[in-house]
């Protein structure tokens, strides 16, 4: 069974780490289109005039945060996930074309939340990932949340920063250096490439499952950490990936992608099928079942690691001037 | 300075130059436009070509970055970079891309998707403020484009804000792509429409008019208010041939042969002592 653990909401740590930013950092501004209620009331009351109200107008918020980044403002832009299409193209013309250091954060991200289809969004990272210019993260919890909204403002463009609006379960017990891709644990059977609410599930499964993998936690989806992550496949001869995201377009593909044209190691990818997902309680007895229904939850996790490493058994493995040895270490 | 009536011709012969280098471009929103960018450019607006960051600057951002010719017609003009940059025109990795962007001297948005530059305007006006400085944001729209929500969500920001040093110049050449603009959808009450967001907005008659779109940008008065010139202009305004058919772009016999008409027109105004551009009659 999971050990017990804290809850806590990444969505609050990008509150937290904005305003301590702010506190130092007079270039920060914060854009709002009705959005925020812990920014807003820092930015209306402690940093006057740095917050910019658009009311519930997303498109014009984006090109507004464009404008004063223009100028030299390092606008914090927050937003609801699946309201990002309604500002997407104003991202990409008036923000990433010329690259303006807008930073830009979303939740209601993931499957879990009582919103239903238009607050349970699982395409964002597809469609941030496909803008040039633009930086992508998701973070796995609120302690490294705190980090990738610290490490993105030091960045020159523009950022998106990926947020749950629900409580999810601690991965680290304070804030970490962040760092694009991380080990979390040293199993020699599977690589686990994971971000999100995923690499708490890919530690259970690893632990309950008892599978020897090795979790690895990749909090930057763009630009990837390419070298690692083929160093990282490469180690342990088989690759799952799980995330809580659609299977088009997020760490997933992104990954195969690489792999496909660097490795020929096995992959298998546990992502949200093609669909809008649905409205979920708080409360479910079994918060498992939900992810099941996914096919992302950690017995999807362990069965996948088990059946990949039943079909693609210890075997010759090829080397860059292609001779072939034995993988001593299997 | 040379006069604005010389001016405004040598300015319409660069158009002319720049669409003649591929034979192809946005002829109809460019030559509306024309004369609203030379008010600018050379009259209204604190700029420094010599220094295009200059901090005090005025802001002049081009909404409707299809009318890239004119663009770059009024800035090489202006002196920000030499006419002989124009064979660059639509090159590859050019600095004079098919709509503007900012790696060309001088501009200072990259357009192309219509209905953003209003809102980039009020940012850029709200940081300003922000900063205590007094440089003006002049926002050039097409009429077109206004058919679009985000430009309403702009109008609301800017008289929220009581953004006064932001001003909104529609070049109302009634027509879009495909047809008349208020028959696509109608924008009519347009004036009123700015009004009621809290803008002053005055209508100029003639909106190919130098004199009168200056004038108009001198006398707005109403403190705290964003303003709003709407200027009726005639698309392809100095080509009397593609303006009768409204054409929003132009390329081949049309094209070669609309330049000739066109450098004729402006030989003939040349020949007259402080000759100016023929009026066009309404081709509405």
């Amino acid at each position: 069974m999971p050990q017990p653990i804290s809850y806590k909401k990444t969505r609050e740590a990008f509150a937290d780490a904005v305003i301590e930013l702010a506190k130092q950092d007079e270039r920060i501004v914060f854009v709002s289109a009705d959005c925020g209620a812990q920014e807003r009331e820092f930015f209306r009351v402690e940093a006057k005039g740095r917050l910019v109200e658009t009311g519930i107008a997303e498109a014009n918020s984006a090109a507004v945060a464009a404008g004063l980044a223009a100028e030299g403002f390092r606008p914090y832009l927050l937003n609801f996930a699946y309201l990002l299409g309604r500002m997407y193209n104003q991202i990409s013309q008036s923000i990433c074309e010329d690259a303006y250091p807008v930073k830009m954060a979303a939740y209601y991200a993931g499957v879990w939340g009582t919103g239903g289809r238009s607050h349970n969004c699982v395409t964002d990272l597809a469609i941030m990932r496909a803008l040039p210019n633009m930086t992508v993260l998701a973070p796995a919890d609120y302690w490294e949340t705190k980090a990738a909204v610290r490490w993105a403002h030091r960045l020159p463009g523009p950022t998106y920063i990926r947020l749950s609006g629900i409580p999810t379960p601690l991965v680290y017990d304070h804030e970490p250096d962040f760092q694009p891709i991380r080990r979390l644990t040293e199993g020699k059977r599977c690589t686990i490439f994971c971000h999100g609410t995923a690499v708490r599930q890919a530690l259970w499964a690893n632990q309950r499952g008892q599978l020897d993998a090795a979790v690895v936690n990749v909090p930057l989806l763009k630009p990837l950490p390419q070298e690692q992550i083929i160093a990282e496949a490469e180690r342990t001869q088989r690759v799952v990936i799980v995330e809580e995201h659609s299977l088009i377009g997020g760490l997933g593909e992104a990954i195969c992608a690489v792999l496909a044209q660097h490795s020929a190691v096995p992959v298998r990818v546990l992502a949200v099928p093609d669909v809008f997902p649905s409205s979920v309680l708080m409360d479910v007895p079994d918060p498992d079942e939900v992810y099941q229904h996914y096919r992302i939850a950690s017995s999807d996790i362990i069965q996948a690691v088990r059946s990949l490493s039943e079909q693609s058994p210890p075997s010759a493995q090829r080397h860059e001037e292609g001779e072939t040895v034995v993988n001593a270490g299997r | 300075m040379t006069d604005l009536q010389t001016i405004e011709r040598k300015c319409l012969g660069h158009v002319l130059d720049i669409l003649e280098v591929h034979g192809l471009g946005h002829t109809g929103g460019s030559l509306s436009i024309l004369q609203l960018l030379i008010a600018l450019y050379f009259q209204v607006a604190r700029v420094d070509p010599h220094n295009p960051a200059w901090p005090q600057r005025d802001r002049i951002i081009l909404s409707k970055g299809h009318a890239c010719e004119a663009m770059y017609a009024v800035l090489a003009e202006r002196g920000y970079f030499p006419t002989a940059r124009f064979k660059e025109y639509l090159e590859f990795g050019s600095m004079l891309q098919g709509h503007t962007e900012i790696c060309t001297p001088g501009v200072e948005y990259s357009a192309g998707s219509l209905g953003q530059g209003l809102s980039f305007g009020c940012g850029v006006a709200q940081a300003g403020r922000l900063r205590g400085q007094t440089y003006r944001v002049f926002c050039l729209l097409g009429d077109g484009e206004c058919h679009g929500g985000s430009v309403w969500e702009a109008a609301m920001f800017a008289a929220h804000y009581q953004l006064d040093n932001v001003y909104a110049l529609v070049d109302y050449n009634h027509y879009a792509d495909h047809d008349d603009v208020d028959r696509l959808m109608n924008l009519q009450p347009f004036q009123a429409k700015w009004e009621s967001c809290g803008w002053e907005a005055v209508y100029v008659e003639q909106g190919n008019h130098l004199e009168s779109i200056i004038t108009t940008l001198q006398g707005f008065r109403e403190p705290k208010k964003p303003k709003c010139l709407i200027a009726n202009t005639v698309k392809n305004y100095g080509v009397p041939s593609w303006a009768s058919k409204h054409l929003h772009q132009a390329a081949g016999e049309t094209l070669a042969s609309g330049i000739r008409e066109a450098r004729a027109l402006l030989a003939a105004a040349e020949q007259r002592s402080g000759g100016r551009l023929q009026p066009l009659p309404d081709a509405r």
